[in-house]
């Protein structure tokens, strides 16, 4: 069985690190990581991801930015994508919600129940899709 | 992030009427002594524009300082249109509110979230403050619209809220990591490790999510009490809500083995109230987590919903160790604690109950507490129930920003 493909970007390398091994703790899941919303744009295309997780602030490039060219690219338009931020109150999530994410996570998070808390947003969306 | 354009109007009728019969020259001293020594000279001292308007909007006096705001010589203002000073495109909102003014002088204020630009001479914006003043002289009605340039104070405005915005991220930014690395370690992601390096690793990480906290307080607090929060006022069933935040809670509680429950009957009659129900729930959690905390191992936490009146009640009872006498006219206080080892045994932040009551002000409510009979404490919140055709948003600045 093929693995899930998660995309994580965040500038702060202690982050990506952090999220790597948190992620790598479920074997169903295959991570790769960028450091920039550019290097997401180019990577997402190519390797076209299951999911993406996308920090907020962002120098240059920020998530809902990043998520704006996502959509416009046909190849990633649909990719589905999870902000992660410390900004997570309700009305906070309605605003990226109304972005085009499928969701937030909120940070800090908790590193154990990480890849978990993800499985659960991908089954909530693949129900969604009728896929279930 | 632009404060809104508050209009706020002052009666002052009584005391100005000897000075506006100077100024109009109604059975007072002639029209030429208009430029009374002692009043021109006060007028013009004032560090506020002044503009004074006949009946029909013309301008009958402006000051130096008026002058010099929008940028016109000396009296080339007087017996000009008042909207000459005002963009054209908020000439309409200028008129609406000066209708609403003129029928109603009484009002005390309007135009919350209202956003007032001065027009200068070279055709430049900025922004202003109002307040206008009714007149009532002995031969008709005026208004004094005292102008103050708030260009200067949103410019800090917007660097407070750039500062607080970029220090909490880099605060937060090193936090998610550090707590991270920690939980991993906890977790055993990187091996099984000693019982004692465990203990160690579990007070760091507990000191990490506690600076999480004290930054999202100081934040929240910083935000409530600069207006930044926009209040989402609704129809909320109180009691579900109230539910809703134990079952939240309900982890936190299984750590501290105490037991939080909904005391009320389901049959009892609704207990709705007209709130925002985000800043709700964070009244109700930080109470609950309160109640929790110092209640001792096996100990219960009761939470009651009931009509009083047209309020809305919601208690909250503890069985600890009660609020000692000398702590109490100080509770609701920033960075309050009973004693200095308060907050290094309990994990707080010393800030919750003040956000608490501030809030619950916000929500034009009030939070009180009481000794509870037999030991520990009840904290109530009252609030307004919820009344047909009530609705809206308080809005006390744009948008808070998000990110």
């Amino acid at each position: 069985m093929s693995k899930l493909r998660i995309l994580h970007v965040d500038d702060e390398p202690d982050i990506r690190e952090v999220v790597d091994i948190s992620l790598g703790l479920d074997p169903q899941f295959e991570v790769r990581a960028c450091a920039s919303g550019a290097e997401a744009l180019t990577a997402a295309a190519d390797w076209l991801p299951t999911l993406i997780l996308l920090d907020v602030m962002m120098p240059v490039m920020d998530g809902p930015m990043t998520l704006a060219q996502l959509r416009k690219n046909p190849k990633t338009f649909d990719v589905p994508v999870l902000f992660m931020t410390a900004r997570a109150q309700a009305r906070e999530i309605e605003h990226y919600i109304s972005l085009g994410a499928q969701g937030v996570i909120s940070k800090p998070f908790d590193p154990m129940a990480l890849a978990d808390l993800v499985g659960e947003h991908l089954q909530a969306l693949r129900q969604s899709n009728g896929h279930a | 992030m632009q404060r809104p354009m508050q209009f706020s109007i002052s009666l002052i009728k009584s005391a100005i009427v000897g000075v506006a019969g100077v100024v109009n020259g109604k059975d007072g001293p002639p029209p030429q002594t208009f430029a009374d020594e002692k009043f021109r000279l006060a007028v013009d001292a004032s560090p506020c524009g002044m503009v004074m308007t006949d009946a029909a909007g013309m301008i009958i006096l402006a000051n130096t300082e008026a002058e010099r705001l929008f940028g016109y010589p000396p009296d080339e203002l007087i017996g000009r249109t008042m909207l000459m000073l005002v963009p054209q495109r908020l000439h309409r909102d200028y008129l609406r509110h000066h209708t609403m003014f003129s029928r109603r002088p009484e009002t005390n204020h309007f135009g919350d979230g209202y956003k007032l630009f001065g027009l200068r001479r070279d055709g430049t914006e900025f922004p202003i403050e109002m307040r206008l003043n009714p007149i009532a002289a002995r031969d008709g009605d005026f208004v004094l619209s005292v102008i103050v340039d708030i260009s200067e104070r949103l410019r800090i405005d917007r660097l407070k809220d750039e500062f607080v915005s970029t220090v909490s991220h880099e605060l937060r930014t090193p936090l998610t990591s550090i707590s991270g690395s920690l939980g991993l370690l906890a977790g055993g992601a990187a091996g099984k490790l000693p019982e004692a390096a465990l203990r160690l690793i579990s007070i760091a990480q507990n000191n990490s999510l506690r600076l999480v906290r004290l930054i999202n307080d100081i934040l929240d607090i910083e935000k409530i009490e600069s207006g930044q929060i926009i209040f989402n006022f609704k129809r909320v069933d109180a009691r579900a809500l109230v539910e809703q935040v134990i079952e939240a809670n309900r982890g936190y509680a299984d750590g501290f083995h105490v037991h939080a429950w909904l005391a009320d009957a389901p049959t009892l009659p609704a207990a709705e109230v007209y709130a925002d129900p985000d800043r709700l729930a964070q009244v109700l959690t930080n109470l609950l987590s309160n109640a929790i905390k110092f209640s001792p191992p096996g100990g219960e936490v009761l939470v009651a919903v009931e009509a009083r009146d047209d309020m809305i009640r919601i208690a909250i009872r503890d069985h600890g160790p009660g609020v000692p006498p000398e702590f109490k006219p100080r509770i609701f206080e920033k960075f309050a604690q009973a004693d200095a080892t308060d907050a290094r045994q309990k994990g707080g932040t010393g800030l919750g109950l003040s956000i608490v009551r501030q809030i619950v002000a916000r929500l034009g409510g009030q939070v009180g507490f009481e000794d509870a009979v037999g030991g520990g404490t009840v904290f109530h919140v009252e609030l307004p129930a919820w009344e047909e055709g009530a609705s809206g948003t308080i809005a006390n600045s744009p948008q808070e920003k998000v990110g």
